[in-house]
Formats: structure tokens, sequence, C-alpha cells
């Protein structure tokens, strides 16, 4: 009995992944892909390296996040930096600026403005893979080796016109379904972003990139290193986590 | 000689109305060029004060990196001894002001809007002689002693909802990349007339903005302001002789407005407007010649008659240049006190193309919407030379060619 049931759960798996192998749409290898990237809640611990020319500056943060609506980051370190909080409900993006005791409300095409100096805008850090899936029409466009990994290619055209990134071109991992390399362009066709995924590391139930590195192309020299030095999911996250009054909390 | 001039005056006032019309068309020459010329050199005058008033001092001082990547505005990219190196300097005969300046990107936050905006801080006392925002104020007061006043741009106000009074949060990356912020009153708001620095500057002390860029002591841009405008080289070399002396020569550089990349474009620009001239006056020409043409041509006739009762034809030529002349003087003094009359007034009140110019956005300040056209006394004795000479060439060739005509063909002409 154990045999045969055995037996049966082998063959709908082979029978699935072959599937799975042959015959995704973009959409749902999209979808695959947005399932690793997608929890109930999380907490990290993340260091953030900025490199612009020679010069490279250390940041440390923390990051609650509940769903794709809600988030919470707080920098620790450096010191004129130490203090500040990020607070992201839906489209609308909160900062606390401890020096001016005061709360900035960014909203629209303000949260294209670099993120704290990074490669990465405010924008790139609150927009969901629903969000991305909804403005987005896609096309599989064959598959590649990335990284020594069999990969599918995608690219996404927006269906609005003036987005920030009217192409997106994705190389999705065949086997772990992570996006490990995504190119950002122009309506003109020029690249203006490029993100790396440098390290996956395997969790509970999915694969998460620990290691991320965003180049900004239309600055000179320059990288964002996002390393997760520790993530924790499906976490409970204390109450009004999410508010301003949060936000104001020396 | 003497009968020709009493001649041709006589026979200048005989057809009076052909007269007043072919000396309105000299006079019609003499505005227009007048007038035209005026106004390319106010443009022009206007082009180099505003560039050296916003943007180049006399001589500025200032990193080679800053510089060379101007329009990024590197802000770690600074003049970090700028005391020192202004008393290093100050011994140098015909420096008449030095100020400082700190230019960096920020986004500015009001209740309910944010705009990105390009903040200066300067130093409120010595930025007076130089650029003197004080005239372009038109609400509130220049600084006054609370540091954390900010001047802003009407567009910009406008832009952000703000007024006089209202608070601001300014934010911005420092020179470690660290972002920093700080509260802001509006206690001015000014309207150049520039429209890009109206929709986007600010100006800040410099204390604030080393505060916020975390750069005590430094500064983008050291300006002078010199008693001779034309000795900016020779200083300049000597304070590159003084920044080598202290070792700073391999970092920093001192630059004469002269070297500015859009002043180096002026001779270009001069060509363009030259053109532009060149054209006026030749339409001016035109006009001349051909009213002086249609003046001799309809006397044909007459010609046939003093031909026929033994005029020689020097005499024809000589006879109808006179009359040119006459009509040339003519011309010009009517035109000349009209030209000038005009282009002096334009230059009190200014040509207002502000509302022409609010589409247009330049990022440099250089071209302003109020035009003052610089008349000169030059511009009015070229302007005679040209119109003049034009009219007496207009006139030798009919002339000579009537002149030569036989007296019965002249005659026969009129029976038509």
């Amino acid at each position: 009995m154990n045999k045969v049931a055995l037996f049966l759960l082998v063959i709908s798996i082979t029978l699935t992944c072959g599937k799975a192998g042959e015959d995704l749409t973009a959409e749902e290898i999209l979808a695959m892909r947005d399932k690793n990237m997608v929890f109930d809640t999380a907490y990290s611990e993340i260091d953030m390296i900025i490199t612009i020319g020679k010069r490279v500056v250390e940041k440390k943060l923390t990051s609650y996040t509940e769903g794709t609506e809600k988030s919470f980051i707080e920098f620790l370190s450096p010191a004129r930096d130490r203090g500040t909080k990020m607070l992201k409900t839906g489209k609308v993006l909160k900062i606390y600026f401890p020096s001016a005791e005061r709360v900035m409300r960014l909203s629209g095409h303000m949260l294209r403005q670099s993120m704290m100096g990074s490669d990465f805008s405010y924008e790139d850090l609150t927009e969901t893979a629903e969000e991305l899936r909804k403005e987005y029409n896609v096309k599989l466009l064959g598959e590649e080796v990335f990284a020594a990994a069999q990969c599918y290619v995608l690219e996404l055209e927006s269906k609005i016109e003036n987005k920030t990134y009217f192409f997106i071109k994705i190389w999705v991992d065949k086997e772990r379904y992570i996006g490990s390399k995504v190119e950002f362009y122009a309506k003109s066709g020029k690249l203006l972003k490029v993100l790396a995924v440098e390290d996956i590391k395997s969790f509970k139930n999915r694969y998460y990139p620990t290691k991320v590195t965003m180049e900004d192309k239309l600055r000179k020299n320059s990288k964002t290193e996002m390393i997760i030095k520790r993530i924790e999911f499906d976490i409970l996250i204390p109450q009004g986590t999410f508010t301003e009054r949060n936000l104001m909390r020396k | 000689m003497k009968k020709f001039i009493k001649l041709a005056w006589r026979n200048i006032w005989r057809n009076w109305r052909r007269t007043i019309l072919t000396s309105l068309a000299v006079a019609f020459g003499m505005i227009s060029i007048i007038f035209t010329y005026s106004y390319i050199e106010g443009v022009s005058e206007s082009i180099y004060r505003t560039l050296i008033e916003t943007e180049l001092g006399h001589v500025k001082i200032v990193s080679r990196e800053f510089l060379r990547l101007e329009r990024v505005m590197p802000r770690e990219q600074l003049v970090y001894n700028a005391q020192s190196i202004e008393d290093g300097i100050s011994s140098l005969p015909g420096i008449s002001t030095m100020t400082e300046r700190i230019k960096f990107r920020l986004i500015l936050s009001s209740e309910d809007e944010n705009e990105p905006a390009l903040g200066i801080g300067i130093n409120p006392e010595q930025e007076k002689n130089l650029f003197d925002l004080r005239k372009y104020l038109i609400q509130g007061s220049y600084f006054q002693e609370s540091p954390a006043e900010i001047l802003i741009g009407d567009g910009l106000a406008k832009k952000l909802g703000v007024g006089l009074g209202d608070e601001l949060l300014a934010v911005t990356s420092d020179i470690n990349y660290s972002t920093y912020a700080l509260t802001f009153t509006v206690t001015g708001i000014f309207k150049s007339g520039f429209t890009f620095m109206d929709k986007n500057f600010i100006y800040l002390s410099i204390e604030k903005a080393q505060e916020m860029l975390d750069c005590d002591g430094a500064a983008h841009e050291i300006l002078l302001l010199l008693d001779d405008a034309g000795t900016a080289a020779d200083i300049s070399s000597e304070i590159l002789t003084f920044l080598k002396e202290s070792g700073l020569d391999d970092t920093l550089t001192a630059v004469p407005w002269q070297d500015n990349f859009f002043l180096t474009y002026m001779p270009l620009a001069s060509v363009v407007m030259g053109s532009i001239l060149l054209i006026i006056m030749l339409i001016a020409a035109l006009v001349i010649l051909n009213t002086m043409l249609m003046a001799v041509v309809e006397r044909t006739h007459e010609i046939g008659v003093i031909k026929s009762m033994g005029m020689r034809n020097g005499g024809i030529v000589a006879l109808i240049l006179v009359e040119a002349t006459y009509i040339g003087l003519l011309g010009v003094f009517i035109g000349g006190l009209i030209g000038s009359g005009l282009s002096i007034l334009a230059q009190n009140t200014g040509l207002n193309f502000t509302r022409m110019m609010e589409k247009m956005e330049f990022e440099i300040a250089f071209f302003s919407p109020i035009i003052y056209p610089k008349f000169t006394f030059g511009i009015l004795l070229g302007a005679a030379v040209f119109c003049l000479t034009t009219t007496l060439f207009a006139a030798i060739y009919p002339a000579r060619k009537a002149s030569r005509m036989e007296p019965v063909e002249a005659l026969r002409t009129s029976m038509k």
C-alpha cells in the first residue's frame, strides 16, 4: 500500500514537473517567481553597500513587511541616517527624518528619486509583484544560461505610457523561480538599471535572494548591494508597527 | 558747384512729396538699423551680465571636478578651506568682492506637495554685491538674522503652495550619501524673470547649506568680483600660482569669466546676430535704392529738357548726386532722431518678453526676458554713414543712365 502511494506520488510529481518544465506560459513563469517573493510577514536585517567610484558607504537597516502592501524600514547607521524611518502603505511612502523631526509623504513621480543615496529608487522598493503583472504585458522570449543556471527570459512591456521602466527584461531561474537578473529600460530602449541576484538561499518553503546588486546606469560607476543578513518569514509583527506614530517614535 | 547746390535745393522742393517719400525710405533704414543694432548690443550685454552675476563672477575658484561635471553638481567636490584661500588672495589688487556659494539638489516638502529644487547657499552680505536678489524680491525681505530663512522662486512657491511665513521641509543627500533634512521658513519670494530660476531655485544661508551637506567651512565656489572685468585672466593666473604654492592646484582651479563655455560661443552668436543686422541693412538699402531709382526715372523728361538746354553729362550726374545728398541727409536726420529716441526709450523701460519666454526654460539663467537695448553714439554714426552711402550709391546708376540719354529720347518718355 505504502509502495503504491509512493509510486503514485513519484509519478504525479514527475508529471507536474514535466508540465512545469515544458508548457508554462510567460504569465505562469512570472506567477511562479512571485510566489517565492510574496509572503505573509517577514522581518529582515539588511546591509546596504553603496559604491560610487572609489567611495563605499555602508548602511544598516531593519525591515518589517506584511504582504505586499505594508513595510516599515528603520536605518541604524551611519550616524547621520540613524533614526530615519520609512513607512510604506500601498502606494504612499512616508519618511521620518530625526534631524528635522518631520515626516515627508512621497507619492507619484517623487518616488522615482534615489532612495537614501542608493541606486534603488523609492519606487523600486515599493512596486509590488501584483502591480507588475497588472501594468505590464508579459512575453516569453526564450531561454538562456545566466550565472550557470538555465533561465527563462521574459520581456515585460508597459501598458501605461509614462511608466519609468517601459520595458523590463527578467531572467527567471528555471529551477528555483527566482528572477536572477532584471534589466530596466526606458521607452527609448535606453538601459536604465540592472538588478542582479548574487546569492539565493533556501528557506522552509521558498527560495529567496539574499544578495542583490542594483546598478543605476545613469550614475557613473555606481552600484548598490543589498545583503540580507537575517530574514525570518511568517513571524508575528508587533501591533502598531505600520502606523505613523511608530514612524515618529524616538 | 555753387549753382548745383542751389539748383538741387530748389529741385528737391519742387516735388516735395517725392522728396519726403524718398527721405522717409532713408529714415526707415536708419530707424531699423539703429534699433536692431542697439537691441543686439543689449542682448549680448544682458547675457554677459547675467552669466557673471548668477554663474561666473569675474573669477571663480572651484574644484576641477565640480567644474567638469557642472551639470551633475557632484556635491562632494568642494573647496574645503574657503576662508584660508580668501585670506591668501585678499592681498591681490583689484578684487572688490569675494563670496562663496554652495549648490545642491534637494527635495522640498510642504504640507501637501513635494518638489525637487536647487538650493543655493550664499553669504547674504557679500552676495548682494554680485547677484543682488533684493531687486527681484516681490514679497517678504532679504535675509535677516534667523538662520533658518529661505528665499524661494515664485514659480516654485506656487508649485509647493506656500507663501511667506510657511514652513518647508528640505531633504537632501549629504556628501557622504546620508539623507539629511531640515525645516526652513519662507521669508522671501523672488521673481527674477529667469523662468528656470523662478521655478527651481531657493536661496539659503551658506551655514545651513553646509549643515545639510555635512561640510563645515566648505563651499563649491568662491566667486570674485573685480574692479575691472578685463583683468580677470591676469588675476586668475595669479590665483593659480597661489593655489600651486599652497599645493591645492591639483584639485582646485581659478577660471576667468571669459573661459565660460557659453561665452566662448559668443563670437559665433555675434556672427548670427551680425547676419540679422546685415539682412536688416540689406532691406534698408533695397528700400532706399528702389525709391531713389524711381525718383530719378520719374524725372527722365525733365532731364531731357535741361540736357537739350545744354547741360553736360557730368553736370547732370553732379546735380542728381547733390539732390540725393540732401534727401539722404534729411532722411538720416529724421531717422536718426526717431531711431535714437526709440532706442533710448526702450533702453530705459526695457522690452518685456516675459510672456513669450515663460515657455522657454534654460537651465542656466542667461537670457533675461526683459531686454534693455543699448544705444551708443557709434551706432548712430555707423547707421548714418551706411544710409548716406547707400543713398548716393543708389543715385549714381540712374543718374549716369539718365545723363547718357539722347535728349530727344528723354523728352519722348513723357509722351506716353
